[in-house]
């Protein structure tokens, strides 16, 4: 694998996010990374074998509701906020020829 | 009238006594807005004939004698808080058109109490920084000194409590947010406990850390404050179904007695990196705690030294998955001229994040890729539970745990702007409680060389409010004297 700091690894990671970052964008984020990637590797010297991971702190579970059907957001208020929208629903640039 | 002393209890008595009324209030704070906030910047955007139609509705109430304690109280509100009509920007190039289908829960529990909202205000984009200078927007002043930051993420709201452009205001705080702008500010600044208030409406950037949050002058308008906006909301999943047994205003009838209350103090906070001066003031309010008779102690809690990098591990992963849904398609910033799906998403993305929320999403991105789940993502998520034991081990011996809210006061605009880590590393008395899911208030205790507000966090277990409105409120009877407010 590419070294993890390196630039042709941020450019992988940047892709996974969905980020079309320009060269220069990317030389400065990638140097950016490389301190921010540093100060996070202290977590290493630390021994948590034997620890349970907490994927969440809230002290609910289930929180359910009743299955009873109720109004929902009106479809003219959600598209108001699209850019581009064709027939009620949002629009895309083609995708299949 | 001098607005600039002006608390929510005491905007209450007047407005009862009818000295003023709710529209006069509303005015007077518009006026101020209109004459000062072209130096502070707090708002990004203001609501004149909405907040003076809501004033007037206020007043009928307060004629009839029935109405509540915020009813006519002028809020601000950050600009990641969704309210019906109005615009949402989380200060961000990507939701400079965003209109909110829906209001906020904490905000029409606001409304339902006829609290007058008079605009929104300047955040960090999506809410991501400590000074409010990663606004796409404008860049908010310190009231104390317009050449300095006001902390962040929630500044805009800080600055215009500490600015006197508003009464009460709700923030956002995911790391520190609003408990460290307003020790910037020279304000109160209160998290709640991770569930007491609802987030259906606020923005997501880290979903098992944010929490709304009230800020205000006095701790008991914070109080008054979050008896409003607490409360089990069906829309939010991770909302708690718990009601305090007595309003947490009704502490403040009478006077508060801290005899016997254990207060601890981490001694991992009180290493180098912490400033001569915010020592000096957090010694001297150590000493006026123990004249109210509260008994405190330096305990070790070793887990702390690694609160940064867990923060930012866990808080960034979830960023990258939260933004995800900005993809140029259903709302938000669209890039022109994309010939594909992929190049639209892309683009979108690129353009309309700004440089500290593409810095997230790829620490983000990178902590839960392949090959580093292990080795970060999953690691901080057990040091989350080494953080969460250490405060639990903690709350066995004390009531409370103290600490300065920040190592620093408010540093100069511009001075940290290219410097991540130096940001990040100033969080280090804040996150650990987001960490852990507490409640904390940060509440002014003393003033540097430059006449820069220090500000003072008690923490408490969970669902502890009480407990640190208590310590928060009697400290503050205490300081109240020495309390300033800046000369703008």
């Amino acid at each position: 694998m590419t070294n993890s700091n390196s630039n042709d690894y941020i450019k992988y990671i940047a892709a996974l996010a969905k980020l079309s970052l320009n060269d220069n964008e990317m030389h400065a984020l990638a140097n950016d990374m490389k301190d921010i990637i540093g100060l996070m590797d202290a977590i290493k010297e630390t021994d948590t074998d034997n620890i349970d991971a907490t994927e969440h702190i809230s002290r609910v579970t289930n929180n359910m509701r009743e299955d009873n059907p109720g109004t929902s957001t009106d479809t003219d208020k959600i598209l108001s906020n699209s850019k581009h929208t064709i027939d009620n629903c949002f629009a895309i640039p083609k995708m299949i020829e | 009238m001098d607005i600039t002393k002006l608390t929510i209890k005491r905007a209450r008595q007047l407005m009862d006594a009818k000295e003023i009324s709710a529209a006069e209030l509303t005015e007077l704070y518009f006026d101020r807005i209109k004459s000062l906030d072209d130096k502070i910047d707090s708002y990004l955007s203001t609501c004149e004939d909405k907040a003076a139609a809501q004033a007037q509705e206020a007043q009928k109430l307060i004629d009839s004698g029935n109405h509540s304690l915020l009813c006519g109280i002028p809020f601000s509100i950050k600009d990641n808080i969704c309210i019906e009509a109005t615009k949402t920007t989380c200060a961000s190039k990507m939701l400079e058109d965003f209109v909110s289908p829906y209001t906020a829960t904490a905000v029409n529990k606001l409304y339902s109490e006829n609290a007058v909202i008079l605009g929104k205000t300047n955040l960090d984009e999506f809410a991501m920084g400590g000074s409010t200078e990663n606004s796409a927007f404008k860049k908010t002043k310190n009231p104390f000194d317009l050449t300095r930051v006001p902390g962040g993420s929630s500044g805009g709201s800080a600055a215009s409590i500490s600015a006197s452009l508003a009464l009460g205001s709700l923030g956002s705080d995911t790391g520190g947010s609003v408990r460290q702008p307003a020790s910037f500010c020279g304000v109160v600044g209160m998290k709640p406990t991770y569930g007491l208030v609802s987030r259906y409406g606020l923005v997501a950037f880290a979903s098992s850390f944010d929490q709304i949050g009230p800020i205000a002058k006095t701790v008991e308008d914070c109080a008054i404050i979050l008896d409003s906006i607490a409360g089990h909301d069906a829309k939010d999943g991770t909302s708690l179904n718990y009601k305090n047994p007595s309003l947490y205003s009704s502490l403040f009838s009478g006077d508060i007695d801290i005899k016997g209350l254990k207060l601890g103090l981490p001694k991992e906070y009180l290493t180098e990196g912490l400033n001569s001066e915010v020592r000096a003031s957090l010694y001297t309010s150590i000493s006026a705690l123990e004249k109210l008779g509260a008994e405190i102690e330096e305990f070790s809690m070793p887990s702390l030294k690694y609160a940064i990098q867990a923060y930012y591990l866990m808080s960034s992963a979830e960023a990258s998955s939260n933004l995800s849904r900005y993809d140029g398609v259903k709302y938000g910033y669209r890039a022109d001229k994309c010939k594909s799906y992929q190049e639209l998403i892309g683009k979108s993305r690129a353009e309309g994040f700004g440089k500290e929320v593409k810095r997230r999403i790829l620490l983000g991105t990178y902590a839960l890729a392949s090959g580093y789940y292990d080795a970060y993502y999953k690691k901080a998520l057990k040091l989350r539970t080494m953080i969460s034991q250490g405060f639990e081990q903690a709350f066995t011996k004390y009531d409370i745990i103290l600490h300065p809210t920040t190592p620093e006061t408010a540093f100069k605009l511009g001075q940290n702007t290219d410097n991540p880590l130096t940001m990040y590393l100033a969080d280090i008395y804040t996150v650990a409680v987001n960490i852990a899911g507490l409640p904390s208030i940060s509440v002014p205790c003393g003033y540097d060389e430059n006449g820069l507000p220090i500000g003072l966090s008690f923490t408490g277990k969970p669902l502890g409010e009480n407990d640190i409105f208590k310590a928060a409120g009697a400290f503050e009877a205490a300081f109240i004297n020495n309390f300033r407010v800046p000369a703008i």
